[in-house]
């Protein structure tokens, strides 16, 4: 009779154990609730148990997909082997939940020593200090020499840095449809096409399910088999043009100026008059990003570099036969740019070792490999300027063909331009403003001129004063 | 006083079992303490400040409030979209989950065939649904185009236009309401066969034993169909996340998406949790003006209404 209740036991075991579960859930310690995988291969020697010096972890932090984290993992095995007295752990973040999780974690103080930040959030976290200062690499010349186009401005809470990898915006194309076609698209920036040749290139591209061009008696442009470029980014074509959203150090606004709506009415043409280019809207399945040539839809395309990365295989295996363009030329060729920076998070307790990381990471010749995998180009200057370190970066493939040193290397060199996610420390909020209407024009509802003036302008005015409000 | 002798009566048995009771539920009771009900306390604190989740926050009193309701370019907008959303989807996938439970009320032969047919897009995950449906909707190679091209009929535009976007991501929840046909199935077996019979005898037609059994013996499952999608559809968040971004111009940007939007992109945590309360209280608005409305109308076999 002694154990008549039994079911009581049972209940204080649950209670107690919901209680030990959620004592798991503090931020110390092993069960942060974070996953961390082991960095590098694991066990070179020197690790803990091993007696002598006593070794450091890290976190380190990034984005990218399964190619992506080999890569980082090569990189930080090589790391240890040079470092032994610092383990590196690894935190993945799928990219989509990238600020999410990194906001939530800055919101609960767990964040990692070292990371990688999205470039659009770079300057919102410099404004809020959450970056150690990293001032004295960038003065001492440790890792500075950075091409312009991939530096972050500076603020009043220190040096904000340069981005240790760079990439820009390249016009792949489908090099045996463009022939077969007979379009010949330029590679060098002194042979670029005008509008006008640029059109003409497009038309002879597109074509529809009956296999007319647009500019041919029954063009269906409902049925549109292959278009020619899959899409166009505006703001680029806006700063080749003369114009831009903002001028170049963003304090002022461009976006009605006759050069910025001009561009912007040009590349909704391509959509709605010329038929050669989908609606972004609904472009959908084909996609702007990553792959769009694999799917035979278009013919051409505006994506960053690193979309090179996944294009190789097809390109060793011979399905596709990649070639490497420069777009028309209005005023100034012009491609913008992105690439993230690696800081040291305030919060970090491991400084010293954290900076270590990210002087490691800095020196191009240490990810070198990496780079030449096709995801990266280097960021800095020397890496365009100095022929040795550039048939040294490009002796890494053979889908680096003399195109990508004319049409990408040279292009970066020349052409660069800071997207404005380097200069804004409300970027998210001021594109918001701008790209939502926009839609209007993309679906030939409105015009350039109409969208910008009475819809954007007077948001964009707002929000800049406070952009600029917050500057001082 | 008649609580305190009821207490004194408690024998010790009775309050050991009254013990372990709770501490069952402890537990689940901790989990909601502390994942539920803190969390919101937390919000509704944090909805009176300019947390960015980076520094630490001021108090700006109904501030976030005050520029939610008039200087927020956004926020009417995705109100609307919401409730376009909602009402649309409500009617619509109501409609349809009765019909198809009709319909497979009916004695046929493939009738568990039928029923685990209309049930299964329930258990595709809202993700898979969002990217399969992406390509349903694409407007230059998607099915639904393919179709009406097939048809002879001009290309639509689905989830690209602004006037086809809601209709599109409605149809879209329509295909899912696997859930609510189950209960409606079970509210149909519930109906009284004799009074089917009886009306029939009368001549009754079948919209006549539909109108004056089936539906007055229907009508709690309905409320509570009804009420759950509601409450359910002005919380849609996915669509807007995976498919459209909340575009074409912001005519699909609903009310929980511009919310996430707000705090994990443009770190103003503090008004995100201003917009939840807003949407909070909408709800229960609108719950509680659909509860005075059709609760009285709703039909109770025991009498009580």
């Amino acid at each position: 009779m002694k154990n008549k209740y039994p079911r009581r036991w049972l209940a204080w075991a649950l209670c107690l154990l919901t209680l030990l579960s959620l004592t798991a859930c503090s931020k110390d310690g092993a069960g942060s609730g974070i996953q961390v995988e082991q960095g590098g291969g694991g066990s070179q020697g020197g690790e803990q148990s091993g007696g002598g010096e006593d070794v450091t972890e890290i976190t380190f932090c990034n984005w990218g997909d399964s190619e992506e984290r080999k890569m980082f993992e090569e990189i930080f095995a090589a790391f240890e082997k040079d470092n032994p007295d610092i383990k590196v752990n690894y935190l993945y973040i799928p990219q989509g939940e990238y600020m999410t999780k990194l906001n939530s974690m800055a919101a609960t103080h767990t964040m990692p020593d070292i990371g990688q930040m999205q470039e659009m959030s770079t300057m919102k976290w410099a404004k809020n200090g959450m970056y150690a200062d990293v001032g004295e690499l960038y003065e001492s010349g440790q890792i500075s020499g950075r091409l312009e186009a991939v530096t972050f401005d500076n603020t009043s809470n220190g040096t904000v840095g340069a981005s240790y990898i760079a990439e820009c915006y390249t016009l792949f194309y489908d090099r045996d449809y463009c022939a077969s076609m007979g379009v010949d698209v330029p590679s060098r920036v002194e042979d670029a096409w005008s509008w006008d040749e640029f059109i003409d290139a497009c038309i002879r591209l597109t074509v529809d399910v009956n296999g007319r061009h647009p500019d041919e008696e029954g063009f269906d442009p409902d049925h549109i088999k292959v278009y020619a470029i899959s899409d166009f980014p505006a703001e680029m074509l806006a700063i080749n043009n003369g114009g831009g959203i903002l001028n170049s150090d963003a304090t002022e606004i461009w976006m009605d100026r006759e050069e910025t709506i001009e561009a912007y009415q040009m590349v909704a043409d391509l959509i709605n008059v010329y038929h050669v280019m989908p609606n972004p809207a609904s472009r959908g399945a084909i996609g702007g990003g990553n792959n769009v040539l694999l799917t035979g839809k278009v013919a051409m395309s505006y994506a960053g570099q690193y979309n090179l990365l996944w294009y190789k295989k097809y390109i060793e295996n011979g399905t596709l036969n990649l070639g490497f363009g420069v777009g028309p030329v209005l005023k100034n060729y012009t491609v913008l740019t992105s690439g993230p920076i690696i800081t040291v998070f305030k919060e970090s307790e491991h400084k010293e070792e954290a900076m270590r990381l990210l002087e490691y990471m800095y020196d191009t010749d240490n990810i070198m490999g990496q780079v030449q995998k096709g995801l990266w180009m280097p960021s800095d200057m020397s890496y365009y300027t100095d022929e040795e370190k550039i048939d040294e970066w490009l002796s890494g493939g053979e889908y680096y063909t003399d195109e990508y040193r004319t049409a990408v290397v040279d292009v970066m060199r020349d052409c660069a331009v800071r997207d404005n996610m380097f200069k804004l420390y409300n970027y998210t909020t001021i594109y918001q403003v701008i790209n939502t209407p926009l839609d209007q024009v993309w679906s030939g509802k409105k015009t350039a001129r109409e969208v910008i003036v009475d819809e954007i302008m007077p948001k964009l005015e707002k929000e800049m004063q406070k952009e600029w409000a917050e500057r001082k | 006083m008649a609580k305190q002798r009821k207490n004194t009566h408690l024998s010790g048995r009775a309050r050991r079992e009254n013990l372990a009771g709770y501490l069952f539920a402890g537990p689940a009771l901790l989990g909601l303490l502390l994942f539920a009900l803190l969390p919101i306390l937390v919000s509704l604190a944090a909805s009176l400040t300019d947390w960015n989740m980076l520094t630490d926050w001021t108090f700006v009193g109904l501030g976030n409030y005050r520029s939610l309701l008039t200087e927020d370019y956004y926020f009417w907008g995705s109100v609307k979209a919401t409730l376009y959303y909602a009402v649309l989807s409500v009617i619509s996938s109501n409609l349809v989950a009765l019909t198809v439970a009709l319909l497979l009320n009916t004695d046929t032969r493939l009738q568990g065939i039928f029923r685990t047919i209309y049930y299964l897009p329930t258990i595709v995950p809202a993700v898979a649904q969002a990217l399969l449906w992406g390509w349903l909707f694409n407007v230059d190679y998607g099915l639904f185009n393919n179709i009406l091209s097939a048809l002879g009929l001009p290309p639509c535009d689905w989830l690209a236009g602004e006037s086809t976007v809601i209709p599109s991501l409605v149809l879209m929840s329509v295909w899912s309401c696997g859930g609510s046909i189950v209960i409606y199935l079970s509210g149909l077996q519930s109906v009284p066969p004799e009074l089917l019979e009886a009306v029939a005898i009368d001549g009754g037609g079948a919209w006549a034993r539909f109108r004056t059994v089936t539906l007055p013996y229907l009508s709690p499952v309905l409320f509570f169909n009804v009420l759950m999608s509601m409450i359910g559809s002005l919380q849609v968040f996915t669509q807007a996340m995976m498919m459209t971004g909340g575009g074409p111009n912001g005519k699909s940007l609903f009310f929980s998406y511009y919310l996430y939007l707000k705090a994990f992109t443009d770190n103003q945590m503090g008004y995100a949790c201003a917009m939840a309360w807003m949407l909070f209280l909408l709800i229960v608005v609108l719950s509680a003006l659909f509860f005075r409305v059709f609760k009285s109308r709703v039909f109770y076999e025991s009498g009580q209404s």
